[in-house]
């Protein structure tokens, strides 16, 4: 595959897995990939699990279709624990957690406002919930879950602004042995070639929205009143969370394959009807491509890219597409820009899943990545133009005068790997984001950032703390910092402002620690910040805060709610 | 493409007629590829031909007849077999058949470019592109014809090579009327992708000027004057592309975009509406296509793009469909009445009465007693 990927970087990334999990593997069907079941993998999700400071991992894994034909568990979810270098541990037996049918992904985040950290994971079949303390028990039989579909990734917010967590659980279609053909069946072709069928052909599943009640249970937001079901089902695979249109709450954008995305608009609601969502994708233009065509919509991130303080999209898409860059524009509505930003291009023979929005290179703005692998191993027959391995990359954001721009790097000197979910974070907390990322039926791959920094202390790590919340760690709370404006910079703006969301929702599979992290490039320390607390009550940094470049910090709710 | 493979035609193909005819000696590859023939019509293991063997087989950008002479009878017959491969959309078939000339006659130019065209259509570009680039090695003087280099480095996300060779071709034509629409409206689009909004958007009002019915380049125009603001001339663009293709979703999308960001709320519904209606019928007729790429002729399939024509009242290409149906008929298919009798409805339907009874007239005699048949209207002293 000729790929335009420059290697200058390649250094920046050093692939640790062997060493920070060694042995660790991961189940999804077999390497044939017979049904689309087996294509996913599993999900990663990271966060601070047993307290202690470092960022843990836990790997939800998958099985095979001998195991579900013989009614036998799949791999259970397995919680490894940070040592603060990148490397982890396997968590002892309390945070033992059993298989159930086929895991998919999951996220993290308070539950129940024990100030622990609870586990909710996306399953082919009932999806599951594990709360927190010392260690991880599963509470799945009275959570309230509802169902058993096929959950791909779910999002945790507090959409109706009750201090307590809510659940968006994104599903994608319904399968069955017995009623889906096998790609040996011949009955599904790619570039001429059998593969796996679907999706399309098969019967997309409707997303679904729990209410958290606060210790750990939730009730369905079902019917037409909360919204959150379209005309029309989609293939639902990535998810990630935001105050999208500044109005003081969350809302949702949900990537879907081969149908239209969904942007969900969480509105206030007035006498009539109560708080709900509006699925307003299409008319803003994040819903399809710039020609009107629906792509694969896989992984997704999002981030303020062009400073207008307004999150923009990166949602990563099939081989033959390409990678979707939205960013933001006039009358709250978005362009694909993916191909004068450059994104478009390098992807075009790629098929991409775990994706995010991060600053990789700590210079204070954020970069974009892609982990990549095709879903049929048929890909590497003769004649497609693309790979069933692929490599992986991040973008590095080098935008200038306003015109937002990327420069493909390759992220690691590796082999090409069939990636699937991926999730950032400061695993070794040096103030740089590493990445980990699940290779489909194989192993968990850590790739730990070497940046080195040209100025000490160019970022500031933040973790916020709500006692009077059940939402403890404050996700959907922002966090901004103001800079004064380099030498040689005009214009009427007389400061900087950097911003960030606090979310622990990973685009496709995967769970993000509920931190935030800025790189600070050469603004030098904030002059004012302030955290926006997901109730809108705002409280501004204190000095010691703000003069804490080079560290992770925890900012503590002053007021309560 | 088409107006590439009009060039190819050019080259003075002799007409199989005038070719005495031999069984071509070992077993060429002729039916249809099976999946795992697919994985053997790549050119890496074909081998090339000696420096100079086609020195001069151009001459003032024509064939030599002299040197086409030349070629063996069973070479040529199988030659025009992938031509005429090419021309009935059999693009897997072509492919096998123009490598296996390519086999025997290494680098022949023509089979070169017909291979390279297949394989553009089957989105083999990586093939596609190792056939141009031996063809502009063999044949330096025709690189005018090799487009679908450009189009294969393109759809391949190679967007500064495609613009490098849209030049090459655009700058290498004989004449300027065989530079095709297709080479400027690549180089309009390289340039937009590469983020040279202003030179893509100079490009296509060139182009529109000149082909003031060229739909894509209208809504091409509309897509780069929307992505620079230029509302109001945008909306005029993708106007003037759904005037000229009322049955393409993409013109009414970039319409419905652009009112809504001018505020014209009540029109954008409206055409958000229509698209979304004509956007189903494409995405169906996409995918119809597809599968004809692999099963060239399958009747079931042209049935099924005609129903999907004749529902929305796209009659040009309800006409199309049928004629591919009736071309694509096997005798022997007990299915084949069936789609004999929605064949002579839907001309009928069209208005194309001649044709219809042309039809039936064949079915009465294919299907002796057959039952069910429609009637079509006798001819009328006014017709």
């Amino acid at each position: 595959m000729g790929l335009f990927v420059s290697s200058l970087s390649a250094q920046q990334f050093e692939e640790i897995g062997p060493t920070a999990l060694p042995g660790v593997t991961t189940l999804s069907g077999s390497p044939e990939v017979n049904w689309i079941l087996e294509v996913n993998g599993g999900g990663v999700v990271l966060g601070d699990f047993d307290g202690e400071g470092n960022l843990d991992l836990v790997v939800i894994d998958g099985s095979t279709p001998e195991r579900v034909q013989a009614s036998k568990p799949g791999s259970p979810p397995r919680l490894f624990l940070g040592k603060g270098d990148a490397t982890f541990a396997p968590a002892g037996k309390e945070w033992g957690m059993l298989g159930a049918r086929w895991g998919m992904g999951g996220v993290a985040g308070d539950l129940d406002g024990d100030g622990s950290l609870d586990l909710f994971v996306t399953e082919w079949g009932p999806d599951r919930v594990f709360l927190g303390g010392d260690g991880l028990k599963e509470t799945t039989s009275k959570s309230g879950l509802q169902g058993s579909n096929w959950g791909t990734s779910a999002a945790l917010l507090d959409f109706d602004l009750d201090g307590v967590l809510d659940v968006a659980v994104i599903n994608y279609l319904e399968f069955d042995f017995a009623e889906i053909a096998s790609r040996t069946s011949g009955e599904c072709t790619w570039k001429g070639r059998p593969v796996n069928c679907g999706p399309e052909g098969l019967s997309a599943q409707h997303d679904q929205l729990y209410r958290g009640l606060g210790d750990g249970t939730f009730e369905l937001c079902a019917g037409q009143a909360f919204g959150f079901r379209p005309n029309t089902a989609a293939f639902g695979l990535g998810v990630v969370t935001g105050d999208f249109d500044a109005d003081g709450d969350t809302d949702l954008y949900v990537t879907n394959d081969s149908t239209p995305n969904h942007l969900w608009d969480n509105r206030e609601g007035d006498a009539e009807r109560g708080r709900h969502f509006e699925n307003i994708a299409m008319r803003l233009g994040v819903a399809v491509d710039a020609n009107g065509r629906e792509q694969a919509g896989m992984g997704v991130g999002c981030g303020d890219l062009d400073g207008d303080s307004r999150a923009d999209f990166f949602v990563t898409n099939f081989s033959g597409e390409n990678h979707s860059l939205y960013l933001s524009a006039n009358r709250r509505s978005y362009r694909e820009r993916s191909h004068g930003a450059g994104v478009a291009g390098p992807s075009r023979q790629l098929l991409g899943w775990g994706a995010g929005l991060a600053d990789l290179d700590n210079d204070a703005d954020l970069d974009l990545f892609a982990f990549h692998g095709h879903v049929y191993p048929e890909s590497d027959r003769e004649g497609t133009d693309t790979s069933y391995a692929q490599p992986d990359y991040w973008m590095q954001n080098i935008s200038e005068d306003g015109k937002v721009e990327f420069a493909p790097q390759i992220l690691s000197a590796g082999v090409p790997t069939v990636s699937r979910a991926a999730a950032f974070g400061d695993l070794d907390r040096d103030g740089d984001l590493d990445l980990v990322a699940i290779d489909r039926g194989g192993p968990v791959r850590v790739l730990r950032n070497t940046l080195s920094f040209g100025e000490e202390g160019s970022w500031i790590g933040i973790r916020l703390t709500d006692s009077s919340s059940v939402n403890r760690a404050a996700i959907g709370a922002k966090v901004e910092l103001s800079f004064l404006p380099l030498a040689g910079e005009s214009g009427s703006s007389p400061t900087r402002n950097l911003h960030r969301e606090v979310t622990a929702t990973g685009g496709f599979q995967a769970g993000l620690a509920a931190e935030v992290h800025f790189g600070l490039g050469t603004l030098g320390a904030p002059t004012s910040g302030r955290v926006i607390w997901p109730d809108g009550v705002s409280q501004p940094l204190s000095a010691s805060e703000l003069n804490s470049a080079g560290k992770w910090i925890v900012v503590t709710r002053s007021e309560a709610r | 493409m088409r107006t590439l493979f009009a060039a190819f035609l050019l080259l003075g193909f002799a007409p199989e007629a005038t070719w005495a005819w031999q069984e071509p000696s070992g077993a060429p590859i002729l039916g249809l590829p099976s999946a795992d023939q697919l994985d053997a019509l790549g050119l890496a293991d074909v081998a090339r031909a000696a420096p100079g063997t086609w020195a001069g087989l151009f001459v003032n950008h024509q064939p030599n007849p002299e040197r086409m002479a030349s070629i063996t009878p069973q070479v040529a017959r199988l030659a025009t077999q992938a031509q005429a491969s090419f021309g009935g959309a059999d693009y897997p078939r072509c492919l096998a058949q123009s490598r296996e000339v390519l086999r025997i006659l290494p680098d022949f130019p023509p089979s070169l470019l017909v291979y390279a065209s297949a394989a553009f259509r089957l989105r083999r570009y990586s093939d596609c592109l190792v056939a141009m680039e031996r063809f502009a090695e063999v044949a330096p003087t025709e690189i005018w014809r090799t487009q679908v280099q450009a189009h294969s480095l393109y759809s391949l996300g190679d967007y500064s090579g495609a613009r490098v060779h849209y030049l090459k071709v655009i700058d290498s034509a004989p004449v300027p009327k065989l530079i095709s629409t297709e080479a400027r409206r690549g180089l309009a689009l390289a340039n937009y992708r590469l983020g040279e909004e202003r030179r893509a958007l100079a490009l296509l009002r060139e182009l529109v000027a000149t082909h003031p019915n060229h739909g894509e380049a209208w809504a091409w125009l509309a897509q780069v004057q929307f992505d620079m603001d230029e509302l109001d001339d945008a909306l005029v663009a993708a106007q003037r592309a759904m005037d000229l293709l009322p049955f393409e979703s993409r013109p009414y999308f970039l319409a419905f975009r652009i009112s809504f960001e001018l505020g014209l709320d009540k029109e954008s519904e409206q055409l958000e509406e229509m698209w979304s209606l004509l956007d189903a019928y494409v995405g169906e007729v996409r995918t119809l296509r597809n599968r004809l790429l692999f099963h060239p002729g399958d009747p079931e399939i042209f049935r099924a793009l005609a129903v999907k024509h004749r529902d929305v009242g796209n009659l040009t290409a309800l006409a199309i469909a049928l004629e591919h149906l009736l071309q694509a008929e096997d005798f022997q298919d007990p299915t084949g009445l069936g789609r004999r009798i929605f064949a002579i409805e839907a001309f009928r339907d069209l208005g194309a009465l001649d044709r219809a009874r042309a039809i039936l007239q064949r079915t009465e005699v294919d299907y002796p007693g057959a039952v069910g048949l429609p009637e079509v209207p006798k001819r009328s002293k006014g017709e």
